[in-house]
């Protein structure tokens, strides 16, 4: 068996590459060097010193905690529905988000009273409110099955998706807001977005990050976990939280990308198993790096064209699924 | 699709009626010029010193420049050509993707554009003096421009002419082209009434289906409706809209609706971005009974003459009038 | 390799009643499980076995009567509770892949273990015991999906033990085995019972297995239980045409006297 270490030296080293090749790469040339004095703080002028701590730096945060947040959330869901290709907008807040934000955007009256936070706090309340509602939807007595928590899910997700797209046709000002928002998230840049993201995320995934034992249990199925002692109502409920309340937070602000919280998971688990305890952490720093590095890749493929970051994690999808199939092929 | 979306929302913008009110900028010259005498008006409009100038945006923010802007950057199509068309195209140093027009628009360095982001690292390292926005960008991404401590300025979208006319004043006064801007509008008006003097006078107005977009359903292709400008300018050219019967500035009309109108002429205008060519509809099934295609009197129609809000409208509507009249007009 | 669990307890149930889906699915099922013995469940398919097992071990709530270890009702106690009184073995076939056999064994820990699941020096002995017991140390790094039937019931059973308790359940352990391996897994059984005084009861299909094996049998038909006692006092040819509307024959085992069943009048 592998050193218990090795996977977490490895990540580790991946994020901090990551993390660098963010901050050093943009449309203006920053030599390294520079960066490194810069961020040590000495000199620079006063361009260089915005753009990197004003623009890449704070860019890069938010980058790091949503790719953590939907890797770690991805890796929630898929040991709470025992399902490995549950992501993390299985029940429904991806669509929840982008149909109360671009409700927000056609209303007006909430940026009068939030300023420019209306529409990712719109976004953050709507993925939540959609997770509820699909909760209390699936919920059966004193107990919800994650099969009938699918179900809802899916029901949810196509009626607020329809909503969405009706809102969008009817409120023709607000279409181009809309349209930005879907493809990009927020466009609020520099400090706000990491500050107003940051307990949110921080506090799901450190919930999540102690809930590796009861996930690992729970993948006997609900009735051998509670014979085993374990509480599978609170772990269940606690997990959902948690791993929501992150993905609300990350979808709050950088839209809908797609494929990190899926892919992250399910590849770590094949490389190193899937015991939570580890997979969890393992995942909240793959995630970080890969949207860091496809981040990175989105805006200097095109430059100075900026592509959607949900473009790049989806085209570097599709050859993972292939991957998948040939390997799921081979072993039969 | 980044294409044709632009192109969507361009209607969009031109068809917007305008969230803000209409810009009324107020001049301000705050000192009168001394040696006037003996100094020589130059090209570029004579400085005074102590000139701030103070202005309310489409937005209806204030914003202040301490003179006639000198490092531009534009964001939208159609600020760029009025900045070009008032001769104001040597004080750009940047310009979105989608600014095409003049040609020597394109060389100058492209900042992205609004989908997802713009790429504001470049522009800061323009070192702009001004932004000049239109409604094309979202209100978030204004203020991550201002953010950074960058002077931005909203052109509302024009409704009618007069609006247009406003704008172009606004702008001369952002870069000191007032004469320009006046030379420019008597020109726009004067060649507006040629076409409309003789428009008005006819008693039969053909009927034009102008398509918008039929790549998602050859059945129910989008079409402007009523109010738009668009619309209007088809009414100035001597023309009836075939959606002026719709809901809403953007809407889709139905083949069976057309077959009943059988429009007098088709206008293209997803020919540019979309690539549509009359041969092409032709071929789609059950537009062959529709008399302007057995006649042939379906036409390619570059779409930016008549959705970019700027002097290049009175193109498209000399354009519109030649296309529909050529007895009329040569 | 003694291991005893820190007390001896024998399980009673006490006119169990219980419903699945509004049908009615246990009638008052009465019986007792004494520390030290195998008690063997045997009966048709659908008489209510693994109702029995799911109503004792908590996960199927029953609508009156009593479950009591050592006379103590347990009947609604909490799972974080009830687990340290009593563990269930199932069938092979629902172990979670890519779990080694220890980490799956060491589960069996988790009414212990506390919520971040961190093993300390007793956990590790425990688990080390168990996998002794069962036969199955040398198996500790392999992943449970490469074992085969036998030992991944061995395992299953090895995670039963490692929860410390002193009554274990077992549902239709012998499935998925062969002859051999149904053998040795009961064999395995009783010693555990005997010489750690487990009260154990054990849900089997196979009537010759359960004479041989177990000290005691209850025969439940219809949610109801028909015959409680030794293998001769139960096995007999009019309860078994009762309960399973088949004639039977039984005979003697030529060695042991126990009976022996086939079908057929």
């Amino acid at each position: 068996m592998k050193s218990s270490a090795l996977p977490f030296v490895w990540l580790g080293l991946l994020l901090v590459f990551s993390l660098t090749i963010s901050v050093a790469v943009g449309s203006v040339a920053l030599p390294l060097p520079q960066i490194g004095r810069l961020l040590l703080g000495q000199g620079g002028d006063e361009m260089t010193r915005v753009i990197v701590f004003g623009l890449r730096l704070p860019h890069a945060l938010l980058m790091l905690l949503t790719g953590a947040a939907l890797a770690g959330s991805g890796a929630a869901y898929q040991g709470l529905f025992r399902n490995p290709l549950a992501d993390p907008y299985l029940l429904g807040a991806a669509s929840g988000a982008g149909l109360t934000a671009i409700l927000a955007m056609s209303l007006g009256w909430p940026q009068t009273f939030l300023g420019y936070l209306a529409v990712p706090a719109a976004a953050f309340f709507g993925a939540l409110g959609t997770v509820l509602l699909v909760y209390s939807l699936a919920r059966e007595r004193q107990s919800v099955s994650p099969g009938a928590l699918i179900l809802a899910g899916v029901a949810v997700s196509s009626l607020a998706s329809a909503l969405t797209s009706y809102l969008m046709l009817r409120s023709d000002e607000e279409m181009r807001r809309a349209l930005a928002w879907l493809m990009g998230g927020s466009s609020l840049s520099g400090w706000l977005p990491v500050w107003a993201a940051l307990p949110y995320i921080a506090l799901g995934l450190l919930a999540l990050l102690v809930s590796g034992h009861a996930l690992n249990v729970l993948q006997s199925g609900e009735e051998q976990a509670r014979q085993m002692g374990l509480n599978a109502e609170r772990a269940k409920n606690l997990i959902l939280v948690a791993a929501s309340l992150s993905v609300a937070a990350a979808v709050a602000f950088s839209g809908i990308i797609g494929f990190v919280g899926l892919i992250v998971p399910h590849a770590l688990r094949l490389l190193w198993g899937p015991d939570y305890r580890r997979l969890l952490p393992l995942s909240v720093l793959g995630g970080a790096s890969l949207l860091l590095l496809a981040d990175t890749l989105a805006r200097v493929v095109l430059a100075p064209q900026v592509l959607p970051v949900g473009i790049v994690t989806a085209l570097a999808g599709a050859p993972f699924f292939l991957w998948l199939l040939r390997r799921s092929r081979e072993q039969e | 699709m980044h294409r044709k979306l632009f192109q969507l929302t361009l209607i969009f913008s031109l068809l917007l009626a305008a969230c803000a009110p209409a810009v009324t900028p107020t001049p301000q010259p705050t000192a009168v010029p001394t040696l006037a005498a003996t100094q020589v008006p130059t090209q570029a409009a004579l400085q005074p010193a102590e000139s701030t100038l103070q202005m309310t945006d489409g937005l209806g923010r204030q914003v202040t420049l301490p003179g006639p802007a000198q490092k531009i950057v534009s964001i939208a199509p159609s600020n760029t050509e009025i900045l070009f068309a008032l001769g104001a195209g040597s004080q750009m140093i940047g310009r979105d993707t989608y600014s095409d027009y003049p040609a020597e628009a394109q060389s100058l360095p492209d900042i992205g554009s609004g989908y997802p982001s713009y790429d504001v690292e470049a522009i800061l390292a323009l070192q702009p003096d001004l932004i000049l926005a239109s409604p094309l960008t979202a209100v978030e991404q204004i203020q991550a421009l201002e953010d950074q401590k960058l002077t931005v300025y909203v052109l509302p979208n024009p409704k009618t002419f007069d609006d247009l006319y406003a704008n172009l004043n606004s702008v001369a006064q952002l870069t000191g082209r007032e004469p320009e801007a006046a030379a420019l509008i008597e020109n726009l008006q004067t060649r507006i009434q040629t076409v409309t003097e003789k428009t008005a006078a006819l008693t039969e107005k053909p009927l034009v289906f102008y398509e918008l977009d039929a790549s998602q359903d050859a059945n129910a292709p989008w079409t402007t409706g009523p109010g738009t400008f668009m619309d209007m300018l088809l009414g100035m050219a001597g023309a009836q809209n075939a959606g002026s019967a719709l809901q809403g500035d953007w809407a889709q009309i139905s083949l069976e609706e057309l077959l009943k109108q059988q429009p007098a002429f088709i206008l293209l205008g997803d020919s540019l971005y979309g690539g549509v060519t009359p041969e092409a509809v032709a071929a789609r099934p059950g537009w062959e009974a529709l008399s302007a295609v057995k006649q042939g009197r379906v036409f390619p129609f570059d779409d930016n003459t008549v959705s970019r809000p700027g002097p290049r409208l009175v193109d498209g509507l000399e354009t519109l009038a030649k296309l529909l009249h050529p007895d009329l007009f040569q | 390799m003694l291991y005893k669990p820190n007390f001896s307890a024998s399980l009673k149930v006490q006119a169990l009643c219980a419903a699945y889906n509004g049908q009615r699915v246990l009638n008052k099922v009465t019986l007792s499980v004494p520390a030290g013995q195998v008690t063997a469940l045997i009966g048709p398919n659908g008489a209510g076995k693994t109702s029995l097992i799911r109503a004792v071990s908590g996960t199927l709530p029953p609508e009156s009567g009593q479950v009591l270890i050592n006379d103590q009702d347990v009947t609604n106690l909490p799972p974080e509770q009830r687990s340290c009184l009593l563990a269930v073995a199932p069938q092979a076939g629902y172990l979670p892949s890519g779990f080694s056999v220890y980490q799956t064994v060491m589960m069996g820990r988790t009414p212990y273990l506390g919520w971040l699941g961190f093993p300390g020096p007793g956990d590790h002995a425990k688990t080390q015991r168990a996998l002794e017991l069962t036969e199955t140390l040398s198996l500790a790094r392999r992943r449970v999906e490469t074992l085969s039937g036998g030992e991944q019931q061995r395992v299953l059973l090895a995670r039963a033990l490692a929860q410390d308790t002193p009554v274990l359940l077992l549902d239709e352990p012998t499935t998925y085995l062969d002859l051999h391996h149904q053998a040795a897994f009961l064999q395995l059984l009783r010693r555990l019972a005997q010489q750690n005084d487990l009260a154990i009861l054990a849900a089997l299909h196979d009537l010759n297995l359960a004479s041989l094996y177990a000290d005691r049998i209850a025969l439940l038909a219809q949610g109801e239980l028909q015959a409680l006692g030794s293998p001769t006092q139960t096995l007999t040819v009019e309860n078994l045409r009762r309960a399973y509307a088949l004639p039977v024959r039984v005979f003697p085992h030529p060695e042991n006297g126990l009976p022996l069943v086939l079908p057929g009048e």
